[in-house]
């Protein structure tokens, strides 16, 4: 997905003046700035949810699938009933959506919980609820609005893992933006960091370690560590 | 755990009567020094003529006609209400519209809608017409509240995944109004039952609470007019009762 | 055991105050009275204190405040309740009623009979010429359980012809319903929702002159059809409350009892004089009074003793069809003053 030239404005501030971003598919790059440089604006334009000028050129028509930073799910409804609410309008197959919602239950580790109540669950199982729906959606681009926002390291590593074991299935094509430049290391095929006002790429690569074995080696992690960490200084 | 459920038991059972005893007790003393039945008759007499009313089967009729009406005329609020609550919310301009009539109902004076009523409309009809309007800006209010406490967030989910409309409306509007509504609907529900027997009183509605409260004022017969008041006090505990039932079965998820 | 302490000791600060209270309720006066108040209801009954209005009638060693209240029976209760008015116009059945209602706490008589029936059944169809062509029709009256609701349903007891308090009568029976106030019914009657109606003078008037409608009956020639009288019968009277009835003051209702005997002739004599002094003094029924008009209100003042019996006779029939409507029994001989 490209996007060419866009323009994007709130009020009489330019958040974004002829920007441009190669978003590769099946793969998941991972978008890093400050708060309020307009990330959330990013997603929300590739998602169609806001009016922008410019283009975007696809190659395939696109239906999304969204994690957000916050769980976002139905307090009166159980787990089980969350994921349906989305899916069913989707797959009219009961059987099948139950099989699919078992499933994707299983491999986030919490199929112990289909039947409980939002309210009753850790932030932490939570948020796994919310990676279940956005891949049970058949969806051919997850976007994900600093999903692994507030969590202790370890359930994030814990999670991270996860999600890598459902997106190995089918590898969507992921957008994520984020602040962490761990989580960034960790995940991205490829990393984009964006800056000033208004917004433009000030850092972009591939990450060559990621795309074999998101298994980091030392070196290759300081080496962009460090790269990442001057981009934020010269800010 | 036994010990503490009748502990908890006691504490809302025990309480509450003795509050309802020192009622009582405050009225029988009152009663006593005023010593004249026509003013305040002892709870002991209105109590009597409360279970001699029950032996009539005329006392029945109007208590069910009364009730009838309430629901009648409390049901078409609530369907407009709502409807006008979700269209509002839905529709900014629908709102700014109704704003300012909403407000003319509140404001105009409760005795104008009963007098003007009385004069319109069938003795039959008046009373629910009257309890209708009065009670539709309560509940308009009441549900638009309801509806701003849905969290945004959770609509923008829905949205993003493209949930239609009706199971947006089951799954997420009504559930989340849901408590809050049903609180509207508590005091909205108890306060239209009071201002259909005063329209009844008016109107002289056949079968109706009212119309035998209006007689034994005529008569002087203040013992029987509070035996159809604690009646009507009773009606409105009851359907209090309902409410609340229905509250905590869709509460379950809390 | 603490919270039997507790309990106990609330209910005793609630009573407190209220048996202090007891103290404070004025007893008996002892001392002389000499304000006195007439009170007469708004409308027919106004006439019967016009001269008394338009001179300020006093009598030595009082001071008589004359009153028009406005407000329906509602006032008239509460101006009784808290020793507001000595001497008093009311339907003749609610003197009874209070009679009853009242024993024991303070004392009321009947003085006089003032009014015989001024109640007409009106209606837009003046080729109804008897009650029979009412049936399947709905006759609308001011007030469940007062007078014309009372002496109506007897009549047609009497003449057995079948009635039902409903708003759908069937073709055999003539429907009966209520309104709270004639300022309800009139436009009513006037648009037509209401087909016939029973109404006092002076509203029957109002709506002969203005709404197009005839007087179909008079309920005291109705009366008088069906028990055989030429009195019609005693719709409201005189009553004298509370201390005013002592003996110190017999010889002040001596003097009310001629008073007002002239009054009835001076209103004949003098309507527009009664009219203007009326609405100086706060009537609120404007029609313009003539001598028809004042025909029509039957006021004639009989004294107690010489009513008796008439009085009698009606509390009986109303006690027949409901004795609540006379306050549960027929009162005895000392509600007749003895002048």
């Amino acid at each position: 997905m490209y996007l060419k030239n866009i323009n994007k404005k709130y009020g009489n501030i330019d958040i974004f003046n002829n920007f441009n971003l190669f978003i590769p598919d099946n793969k998941i790059t991972i978008v890093l700035g400050d708060s309020g440089v307009g990330k959330t604006t990013l997603l929300n334009i590739i998602s169609h949810n806001t009016e922008f000028q410019g283009e975007i050129v696809d190659n395939i028509p696109r239906t999304f699938s969204a994690v957000f930073s916050e769980q976002r799910l139905l307090k009166n409804l159980t787990v089980y009933e969350n994921l349906d609410y989305i899916l069913k309008h989707r797959i009219q197959d009961k059987i099948e959506r139950r099989t699919l919602i078992s499933k994707k239950l299983e491999t986030l580790e919490i199929l112990d919980k289909i039947n409980d109540y939002p309210s009753t669950l850790s932030t932490g199982i939570g948020q796994r609820v919310a990676l279940a729906r956005a891949f049970l959606y058949p969806s051919n681009i997850i976007i994900m609005d600093e999903p692994f926002r507030g969590l202790d390291i370890g359930i994030k590593a814990r999670l991270i893992k996860l999600f890598y074991n459902m997106w190995m299935e089918e590898k969507q094509t992921v957008i994520m933006v984020t602040h962490d430049v761990n989580e960034a290391l960790l995940m991205a095929d490829k990393i984009v960091i964006i800056g000033n006002s208004p917004a433009m790429i000030k850092y972009e690569t591939s990450v060559i370690g990621a795309q074999n074995e998101r298994n980091l080696s030392e070196d290759i992690y300081k080496n962009y560590y460090s790269e990442i960490v001057s981009t934020f200084l010269q800010t | 755990m036994k010990n503490i459920t009748s502990k908890v038991l006691l504490k809302n059972i025990l309480w509450p009567l003795v509050g309802l005893g020192i009622f009582l007790t405050t009225w029988y003393i009152a009663a006593s020094i005023i010593n004249l039945e026509m003013i305040l008759p002892s709870p002991v007499e209105s109590f009597r003529r409360l279970f001699l009313l029950f032996e009539k089967s005329y006392f029945w009729q109007a208590v069910l006609g009364t009730l009838t009406r309430s629901l009648i005329s409390f049901c078409i609020s609530f369907v407009i209400a709502s409807a006008l609550s979700i269209i509002s919310f839905v529709f900014e301009p629908i709102k700014k519209i109704l704003s300012p009539l909403v407000v003319l109902l509140r404001s105009v004076p409760t005795m104008s809608i009963i007098l003007i009523s009385l004069i319109w409309f069938k003795n039959a009809v008046a009373p629910m017409v009257i309890s209708a309007i009065i009670t539709f800006p309560i509940l308009y209010s009441g549900f638009s509240s309801s509806l701003q406490e849905i969290d945004p967030k959770i609509v923008e989910m829905s949205d993003f995944y493209r949930v239609p409309f009706f199971r947006k409306l089951f799954n997420l509007f009504l559930p989340y109004v849901g408590p809050s509504s049903l609180t509207t609907i508590q005091s909205g529900l108890s306060f239209n039952v009071k201002l259909i027997i005063a329209a009844e009183v008016l109107a002289s509605t056949t079968q109706s609470m009212g119309r035998y409260m209006q007689v034994s004022k005529v008569y002087l017969d203040t013992a029987e007019l509070l035996g159809w008041t604690i009646m009507a006090i009773l009606l409105s505990y009851f359907l209090e009762f309902v409410i609340v039932v229905i509250k905590r079965m869709i509460i379950r998820w809390k | 055991m603490k919270k039997l302490v507790f309990i106990v000791s609330l209910l005793l600060i609630i009573s407190i105050p209220l048996i202090l209270l007891e103290g404070c309720i004025p007893k008996e006066e002892q001392s002389e009275i000499t304000e006195i108040n007439i009170s007469v209801p708004d409308g027919a009954p106004a006439l019967a204190i016009a001269k008394m209005l338009k001179e300020n009638s006093q009598f030595e060693g009082y001071n008589i405040s004359y009153s028009i209240i406005t407000g329906g029976s509602t006032a008239i209760n509460a101006a009784v309740n808290n020793n507001l008015v000595d001497i008093l116009i009311a339907p003749t059945n609610l003197g009874a009623i209070l009679y009853n209602r009242l024993k024991g706490s303070k004392d009321i008589k009947l003085i006089a009979n003032v009014f015989n029936s001024l109640l007409y059944i009106v209606g837009k169809d003046s080729s109804v010429e008897s009650l029979e062509q009412l049936k399947g029709k709905i006759v609308y009256t001011i007030g469940e359980g007062a007078t014309p609701d009372l002496t109506f349903q007897y009549i047609l007891d009497q003449k057995e012809i079948m009635y039902r308090v409903t708003d759908d009568p069937s073709d055999d029976e003539i429907g009966i319903q209520y309104e709270s106030d004639a300022s309800v019914l009139l436009p009513k009657l006037n648009s037509g929702l209401v087909e016939y109606a029973i109404l006092g003078e002076p509203a029957v008037t109002k709506t002969i002159n203005s709404f197009g409608c005839y007087e179909l009956f008079s309920l005291n020639d109705l009366w008088n059809e069906v028990t055989e009288t030429t009195e019609g019968f005693p719709q409201a009277s005189f009553f004298a409350i509370g201390d005013i009835l002592q003996p110190e003051h017999k010889d002040l209702l001596n003097w009310f009892d001629e008073n007002s005997m002239d009054n009835v002739d001076w209103v004949n004599n003098n309507p527009t004089l009664a009219q203007e002094t009326l609405e100086d003094n706060g009537w609120a029924t404007p029609v313009p009074l003539n001598t028809e008009l004042i025909s029509r209100c039957n006021m004639e003042y009989i004294s107690a003793e010489q009513a008796k019996n008439s009085i009698t006779s009606y509390l009986s029939v109303l006690f027949e069809m409901n004795p609540i409507s006379v306050g549960g029994s027929l009162p005895s001989d000392d509600f007749y003053y003895q002048g």
